[in-house]
C-alpha cells in the first residue's frame, strides 16, 4: 500500500474517510477503503514526511527554477546552473543509495517529488531532463554497473558535474527499436563501436552515455548490449543542436562512433542483457517522467481556473460561460484519471511487481491528456494562450513530446493490445 | 502437468494464439517465434507461477532460447523444487 496525506478531509455518518485533499496541492480523490474482511486495505493517503518533502520541492521548483524560462525556450538555452542547483537540493540523487552520492528515497515519495517539480517548475524541458538522466542513465549504472562503475560514475552524477543520457534511437530504429545497426566488435581489452544515434536527449552535453550497440548481430535483438561512452572517447563525436518543437530548454543531437574504442570495464552488464536494461530503464523513466508531466497538468488546471476567474467579457467572468466551464471540467477529469493511474504504477513499482500493461495504458493516457488539456488552455485563454510570453502555449509544444518520447502512443497501443493476447 | 509442460502451453496458447505446437528443443526467439514484448510476458509468466523475481541481467538468450533451457536455468537457481 502507498501512503498519501489527504489535506481537507471528509467524513461519512460512520467517520469513515471518504475524500480529501480538496486543495490543489493535495490529492483530490482520497478515497479510504477498508474491506476488513479479506484484510485488503486501499490507502490512498500521502504520509507527512511525504507531503512535506512535496512541499519543499514545489517551493524549491518556483523559487529556483521558474526565472527566463520564456527567454530560455526562445533561445534553446540549457541552463547548467540550474541543473547544479537541482543537484545541490538533492533531486538527482533520490534514487541512489548513499554509499554513492544520493539519498535514496523509496519509490512513492521520488515520485511524489517528482509531480511536485513538474507542478513547481514551468520548465518542462529541465523536469524531462532531470528525469531522463536519473532515470535511464543512473539508475542502470546503479543496478547493472560493476561497484568501479557505480563508484567512478555515480556520486559525479548526483553532483551535478557529470550529466547523463541514454542512447538507443537511430536513424532506421525508431519504434522499431531494436533492429539498431550499431554494432560493437570485440577487440583486445574492449570493443569498437561503429554507428549513428539519433534523436539523444542531452546528447550534445552528456558527459556519459549509456549506450546500445550490437555485439553478435547473428543473435539479433538478443545480441544488444549496453556500453558506458564517455564523451573524449576517441572515434566519438556529437552534431550541435537540433532546433524543435518542445522541450526546447534541453539539448538534442546525433551521437556519432567511428572505430570508437571503448574498454571492457565500460561495458554495462553482459553481452545480451541489452534489452532487458532498456526495457527495466524505459519502464521507471515511463512512470516518473510522467509524474513530472501531471504536476504540470495540475499547473496549467489551476492557470486556467485562475484566469476564467478573473477575465471577464460580457460583463461576467468567462469561466460564467458553459463553453470555457466544460472545457475545465475535462482538464479536471483527464488529470484526476491519470492521477490515479499514475500512483497505480508507482505503487507496483514500489511492491518490485511488474507494471507492463499499466505503464503503456499510463503512458497512452497522461500524454495524450496533457496534448488535449493543452488545447483545451489555450482556447480558454484566447489571444493570452497564442503568445508565447504567457507560456500558455508553450505547455501544448512540451506536451507534444510525450506522445512521441518513450514510446509512441501507437506504441503503447500496440503493447496493450499485445497483452492482452490480441 | 509439469513446470515444463505448463511453459509449452503458455507459449503455444497465449503467447502464439495456439497457431503453434512448442516442443522443448524449439528455438523461441529464431525468426521472432517469440518477440521481446512475448519473452517479457514468458517473464511475467514464469514469476507470477513460481513467486520469484527473476534478475534483469539473467535476461539474456543463453538462459531462454528454448523451453529446456529455461528449465535447466530455473532448476539451477532451485526454484522448480516450489513448483
Amino acid at each position: 500500500m502507498f501512503s498519501m496525506d489527504p489535506g481537507p478531509t471528509a467524513y461519512r455518518g460512520d467517520g469513515q474517510v471518504i475524500a480529501a485533499g480538496l486543495s490543489p496541492n493535495t490529492v483530490y480523490l482520497a478515497i479510504k477503503t477498508k474491506i476488513s474482511a479479506k484484510g485488503t486495505t486501499l490507502d490512498f493517503e500521502w504520509n507527512e514526511q511525504q507531503n512535506a518533502f512535496y512541499e519543499k520541492v514545489v517551493a524549491f521548483a518556483r523559487t529556483e527554477l521558474s526565472d527566463d524560462v520564456v527567454q530560455r525556450d526562445s533561445q534553446q538555452v540549457f541552463n547548467r546552473d540550474l541543473w547544479r542547483k537541482c543537484a545541490d537540493f538533492g533531486l538527482l540523487g533520490l534514487s541512489i543509495p548513499e554509499a554513492y552520492g544520493g539519498s535514496e528515497k523509496e519509490v512513492m515519495t521520488i515520485l511524489r517529488a517528482m509531480e511536485g517539480l513538474g507542478y513547481g517548475c514551468p520548465d518542462n524541458g529541465l523536469t524531462f531532463a532531470i528525469n531522463a538522466h536519473i532515470w535511464t542513465s543512473q539508475l542502470p549504472i546503479f543496478q547493472f554497473g560493476s561497484e568501479a562503475q557505480r563508484q567512478k560514475y555515480l556520486p559525479a552524477m548526483c553532483r551535478g558535474e557529470l550529466i547523463g543520457a541514454d542512447a538507443f534511437t537511430e536513424p532506421e530504429a525508431g519504434s522499431d527499436v531494436f533492429s539498431l545497426q550499431t554494432h560493437a566488435k570485440k577487440v583486445d581489452g574492449g570493443y569498437l563501436l561503429n554507428g549513428r544515434k539519433s534523436y539523444i536527449t542531452f546528447g550534445p552535453v552528456a558527459d556519459v552515455v549509456v549506450l546500445f550497440a550490437n555485439t553478435a548481430p547473428e543473435k539479433g535483438k538478443w545480441g544488444i548490449t549496453a556500453f558506458l561512452i564517455e564523451k573524449d572517447f576517441p572515434g566519438f563525436t556529437r552534431t550541435p543542436l537540433r532546433d524543435k518543437m518542445g522541450m526546447r530548454t534541453v539539448p538534442m543531437g546525433d551521437l556519432i562512433l567511428e572505430d570508437c574504442f571503448v574498454p571492457e570495464e565500460n561495458r554495462l552488464g553482459r553481452e545480451g542483457a541489452g534489452i532487458s536494461i532498456s526495457q527495466s530503464a524505459l519502464e521507471w523513466e515511463r512512470c516518473f517522467i510522467l509524474a513530472s508531466q501531471l504536476g504540470a497538468m495540475q499547473r496549467q488546471l489551476d492557470g486556467a481556473v485562475q484566469y476564467a476567474r478573473e477575465r471577464r467579457q460580457f460583463n461576467q467572468p468567462i469561466g460564467k460561460f458553459q463553453s470555457v466551464s466544460n472545457r475545465i471540467a475535462d482538464m479536471k477529469v483527464r488529470l484526476e484519471t491519470a492521477r490515479l493511474m499514475l500512483y497505480k504504477v508507482g505503487w507496483l513499482k514500489s511492491q518490485n511487481r511488474s507494471a507492463m500493461m499499466e505503464a503503456a495504458i499510463l503512458k497512452l493516457f497522461l500524454s495524450e491528456a496533457f496534448v488535449e488539456s493543452s488545447l483545451d488552455a489555450i482556447r480558454i485563454n484566447g489571444g493570452r494562450g497564442y503568445v508565447s510570453e504567457f507560456g500558455v502555449e508553450r505547455q501544448l509544444r512540451d506536451a507534444m513530446g510525450g506522445v512521441i518520447y518513450g514510446g509512441t502512443s501507437d506504441i503503447q497501443r500496440n503493447i496493450i493490445s499485445r497483452l492482452l493476447g490480441l | 502437468m509439469t513446470f515444463e509442460d505448463q511453459l509449452k502451453q503458455f507459449i503455444s496458447q497465449d503467447l502464439l494464439n495456439g497457431r503453434v505446437e512448442v516442443d522443448s528443443e524449439d528455438s523461441l526467439l529464431e525468426d521472432d517465434m517469440v518477440d521481446s514484448l512475448g519473452m517479457l510476458r514468458l517473464v511475467m509468466h514464469i514469476e507470477e507461477k513460481l513467486g520469484i523475481k527473476i534478475p534483469h541481467e539473467d535476461l539474456i538468450i543463453e538462459n531462454f532460447h528454448t523451453v529446456g533451457v529455461i528449465v535447466n536455468y530455473l532448476d539451477e537457481r532451485g526454484v522448480l523444487t516450489k513448483s
